[in-house]
Formats: C-alpha cells, sequence, structure tokens
C-alpha cells in the first residue's frame, strides 16, 4: 500500500483515528508520520482532544490480531481502549504495552517515570536488582567451575525470587 | 462528619503571596494491583478494595494516618455531598459517578482528603493556604508513603504510578495553584496569557476543576503532564509560572491604579457598597463583587479584611453550604436572600473592627483622591 500523503514511498504505519463516532483510516510512510507529529512531544496542545481522536498507530501486521487483544485481568478490549482512552486495571499495561507505549509518548512526550517509587515496589525493584547481580556472579562461578560457591548462590537466588511473588 | 462551620486550613488564608495565590494543592492518584479500576470493577471487588484500605489504616501507626477520619459516601445526604464538593474537599466527578463503595477520608481541618473509588482507586489530596505546594507535596508524599507501606500499589519501574488515565500516570501527580487575577481579567488578558502557559505543560481551569467555569476571576492553574518530571521538578515549574503570573497581576494592577484611578476606586466601593447593602443576591454576582472587593482590599482602598474572609465567603455563598448552615432546604430566592444576609454581616462585623483602626494613610489617600477627582 502507498502513502497516501505523498505516494510514493510504502505506507507502514496505519492510523484508525475515531471522529464522532466514524471510524476514519490513514496510511502514512514512516517520514510523512513522523511530519504529522504522530510520534513525540509536539502534540502538547489539544492534547486530550488528539487523544480522544486516538490516531494509533498500527503496524501492518498488527492490524488484524490486536482487536482481538483482551485484559485477562478486567476484560477490557483493545477497541474499548481506543474509543474511551482509559486503562481497566494494572494489568492492561501489560496487556496494551505496545499501544500504551506509544500512546504515553503522544500523550506525556514521554514514557519513561523518573519521580518518586512506590513504597513496596521500591522493594521489589532492589529484590530484582539484587537477582540480577547474583545470576552475573553465578555465573562466573559456574564457568570457574566453583560449583560449591554457585550452589550457594543458587540458593540465594532462589530465596529472593519467593519474596517477589 | 466535620462541623461545617469550622474554617478549613486552606481557608484561613496565610502563607506566600495569599492575597493572590487562595491555595496549593497536591493530589496523588494511586491504584491497588491486582483489582480492576473503579470504572471496571464489581461492587463486591470494589467493596474489597475499600476493606483492604480500611486494613491498611488500622495496621498502619502513622500518626497522620490515625487522625483520619472515615466517611462513606452512600451515608451522607445530598446536601452534605454538596458541601464538601464547595469546600473543595471532593470533586464533583466523585458525587456524580454511578460507582458504590465510595468512601472519603480526611483530617478534621480538611487539610488532607483521600477519596476511595473515585476514578481511580485511591486519590490523595492535600490543600493549603497562599503559595505553599512544596509543603502540600510533602504532607501528601508521607501520606502517600504510609500507606504505601500497607498496600501493594500498581507501579513500574518504567512507566511509574499505574492509573485510570494515561494523563495521570507516572507520579499520578496534579500540582495547583488557586490564582484570584482580576487586574488581568479586567484588562482582557487572562485569555492570552493562560492560554500560552499550554506550551510549558500547563493547564488552566475554572473554580471548580475540569469542565469548570472560571467565576470571581479565580482560576485553577496546574501541571499538564505527569510522566518523565520527578514531582520536585513539576513542582518548580509550576512555582515559577504561578510567581510570573503574580508578578503580572501586580503589575496591572499598579498600572490600572495608576492610569484608571477613580473608576477603579468607583467601582471597588460600589461593589462594597452592594454586598453590605443588597437584601437579595445570586452567588454570580456576589462573587463578581467579592472579587471587586478583594481587588480593593489589596489596594490599600478598602481597609484590611482579611484574605481568610474572602476565601471564606468563596464556599459560605455557595448554595449547598447556605442550606446547610441554615438547616433547611431553601429555594433560589430564600438563597439569594440568606446569601446577602451572611455577607452583610460577614462584612460589616469586619467594618465594625477595622474602621476604627484604618491607617491615616488610607484615609488620607482616599481623601485625596476624592478630591482630585
Ligand atoms: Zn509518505
Ligand atoms: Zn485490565
Amino acid at each position: 500500500m502507498e502513502c497516501q500523503e505523498c505516494g510514493k514511498r510504502t505506507a507502514t504505519i496505519h492510523l484508525a483515528k475515531i471522529k464522532n463516532g466514524n471510524k476514519e483510516e490513514v496510511h502514512l510512510c514512516e517520514v510523512c508520520a513522523a511530519q504529522k507529529g504522530y510520534f513525540g512531544s509536539q502534540m502538547l496542545e489539544g492534547f486530550i482532544s488528539s487523544f480522544l481522536n486516538m490516531d494509533q498507530p498500527l503496524k501492518d501486521t498488527e492490524l488484524n490480531s490486536l482487536s482481538d487483544l483482551k485484559c485477562n485481568l478486567c476484560g477490557l478490549t483493545y477497541n474499548e481502549l481506543s474509543q474511551a482512552g482509559r486503562l481497566g486495571c494494572s494489568e492492561c499495561y501489560k496487556t496494551f504495552g505496545e499501544q500504551i507505549e506509544l500512546m504515553l509518548r503522544r500523550i506525556q512526550g514521554s514514557a519513561v517515570h523518573s519521580g518518586k517509587i512506590a513504597l513496596r515496589a521500591d522493594e521489589k525493584i532492589k529484590i530484582r536488582r539484587k537477582i540480577q547481580t547474583l545470576r552475573k556472579e553465578l555465573e562466573k562461578k559456574v564457568k570457574e567451575e566453583a560449583y560449591e560457591e554457585a550452589a550457594s548462590l543458587r540458593d540465594e537466588i532462589k530465596e529472593l525470587e519467593k519474596k517477589l511473588d | 462528619m466535620s462541623d461545617h462551620q469550622e474554617i478549613s486550613k486552606w481557608m484561613e488564608g496565610f502563607g506566600p503571596e495569599a492575597d493572590i495565590v487562595v491555595s496549593s494543592r497536591i493530589r496523588l492518584a494511586r491504584n491497588l494491583e491486582k483489582y480492576p479500576f473503579p470504572h471496571r470493577i464489581s461492587a463486591e471487588q470494589a467493596k474489597r478494595v475499600v476493606e483492604i484500605i480500611q486494613n491498611a489504616l488500622k495496621h498502619s501507626s502513622d500518626p497522620v494516618l490515625e487522625k483520619l477520619m472515615w466517611v462513606s459516601l452512600e451515608e451522607m445526604s445530598d446536601l452534605d455531598r454538596q458541601v464538601l464538593v464547595e469546600r473543595h474537599i471532593i470533586s464533583p466527578q466523585f458525587i456524580n459517578s454511578g460507582l458504590k463503595n465510595k468512601v472519603i477520608l480526611m483530617l478534621k481541618d480538611e487539610k488532607i482528603s483521600i477519596m476511595i473509588n473515585e476514578e481511580d482507586h485511591l486519590r490523595i489530596q492535600c490543600l493549603f493556604s497562599g503559595l505553599q505546594l512544596e509543603n502540600a507535596w510533602e504532607l501528601c508524599s508521607h501520606v502517600d508513603d504510609a500507606l504505601g507501606k500497607e498496600l501493594d500499589i500498581a507501579f513500574t519501574e518504567k512507566y511509574g504510578f499505574l492509573t485510570v488515565c494515561p494523563t495521570n500516570v507516572g507520579t499520578g501527580m496534579r500540582a495547583s495553584v488557586m490564582l484570584h487575577l482580576p487586574a488581568l481579567s479586567m484588562t482582557g488578558q487572562t485569555g492570552k496569557i493562560l492560554s500560552s502557559l499550554s506550551q510549558y505543560g500547563i493547564t488552566v481551569r475554572g473554580l471548580y476543576g475540569e469542565g469548570t467555569e472560571s467565576q470571581g476571576n479565580m482560576y485553577q492553574v496546574s501541571n499538564q503532564l505527569t510522566l518523565g518530571k520527578s514531582e520536585a521538578d513539576i513542582i518548580q515549574s509550576l512555582k515559577g509560572i504561578a510567581q510570573k503570573v503574580v508578578e503580572r497581576e501586580r503589575a496591572v494592577r499598579t498600572l490600572l491604579y495608576s492610569k484608571n484611578r477613580m473608576k477603579l476606586i468607583d467601582r471597588i466601593w460600589r461593589a462594597y457598597g452592594v454586598l453590605t447593602q443588597a437584601r437579595i443576591i445570586s452567588s454570580g454576582e456576589a462573587v463578581k463583587l467579592l472579587s471587586d472587593v478583594r481587588l480593593g482590599v489589596d489596594l490599600g482602598v478598602i481597609p484590611k479584611i482579611s484574605n481568610g474572609i474572602f476565601n471564606q465567603l468563596l464556599v459560605y455563598i455557595q448554595p449547598a453550604y447556605l442550606q446547610r448552615i441554615n438547616n433547611t432546604e431553601l429555594d433560589e430566592e430564600e438563597r439569594d436572600i440568606k446569601r446577602a444576609e451572611l455577607i452583610r454581616n460577614k462584612l460589616s462585623n469586619v467594618y465594625d473592627h477595622t474602621m476604627t483602626a484604618i491607617g491615616n494613610e488610607t484615609k488620607d489617600k482616599i481623601n485625596k483622591e476624592t478630591k482630585e477627582g
């Protein structure tokens, strides 16, 4: 499919706009999509209204499978997310990971948190980081054939992993 | 239920820039892991969310959490709910949403209020008078941590705090200041200035938040973005912008006062005259005239009436509050009569106390200006 803006390059970005209840499709190449500001943070002003219109960039292969996506915990579907622009539960952030990433980049101009860390999550994050370093150490010990030390490291990792559940 | 005749902390009118910055607010959106958000939750699960939070409070030994009062919204009368909205303790959306199991937690002085099962599971709010965003943040963050110790809050390393609306993700924080901008309004500058703030990630709303219009030249200015910057950075930038707007407001006041002095003084005293003499007054008219009088006090045209009186009146003249203090339902005309009475009392009490204490400076100023015409 050709890009409907330049008519030259292949359209790889497909936008399903929902305007006044009607679905409107836009097919663009990456260059034209970027020029139209579908990525990046230049859409601060009036972002709410553009957000409600839900210009949702999709890749060719994803176009069909996306509409089948559904959150396991709360049952929110991809279409419901597109139309209301609201998440149904914390699991939705995993289920619709890629869409949310794009949504956040457009709405917030960023998708990386740099504020405070939840108190309990803080412990978990610390544990995860600890596990990461222990795993590296474990690999090293295995390579060195220091099996006794490796075994105790493995136990330590298992203990920590229990805390994450 | 708290006694509604008490003055909440934010109404006292103290703090930096309290003549123009009426109040500072920090609001944090938080959710529990493993439970659907309020708009997708079953009544049963919503009840469970309430229980979990209730247990967390019981379990916590935090001195601030211990002082919170627990009020179920369902057990309140419509009037009492409306009063809390008028006092800025809860949002209009909170009482209007069709959800059940809605609970309010608050401190007696209303400096902290927490809504359970609003748009998110938890909305923690701290409200201070004047420009005190840092203090409000400190308290709000303390409450957040105290709750976070007991609860599994939905959070990821990458996105931060997870919320219903993507516009709240990250810090989950909305910081806002309520500004009284009569001079900028009179000179038609508010629209331009306030809309230009959007390029700094700042939005402007009316007196009662989202979708409400400005009343009495009050504007609520807040951060638009919640992801990518730290809370401290967001607060610093909002504070800086608020200070710039306040500076501008002061400059235009000075200009108005020097260029259109007699016209301005006339307008202020007329407003004062109506407010102290009227027998029937709508809330729209009252709010407008109170703005003029407040400006008059700030300019030294009218003897000192405390910021607190104006802040209180903003709430006390609202429909639900008027009915609450009169302990009866009132139709519109009756409310307009009671409102006029209340304003007359509030302002004339002040007048009695302060008239004797007017500085000669002010008297001279007034006399001189009257002569100069
Ligand atoms: Zn193109
Ligand atoms: Zn979900």
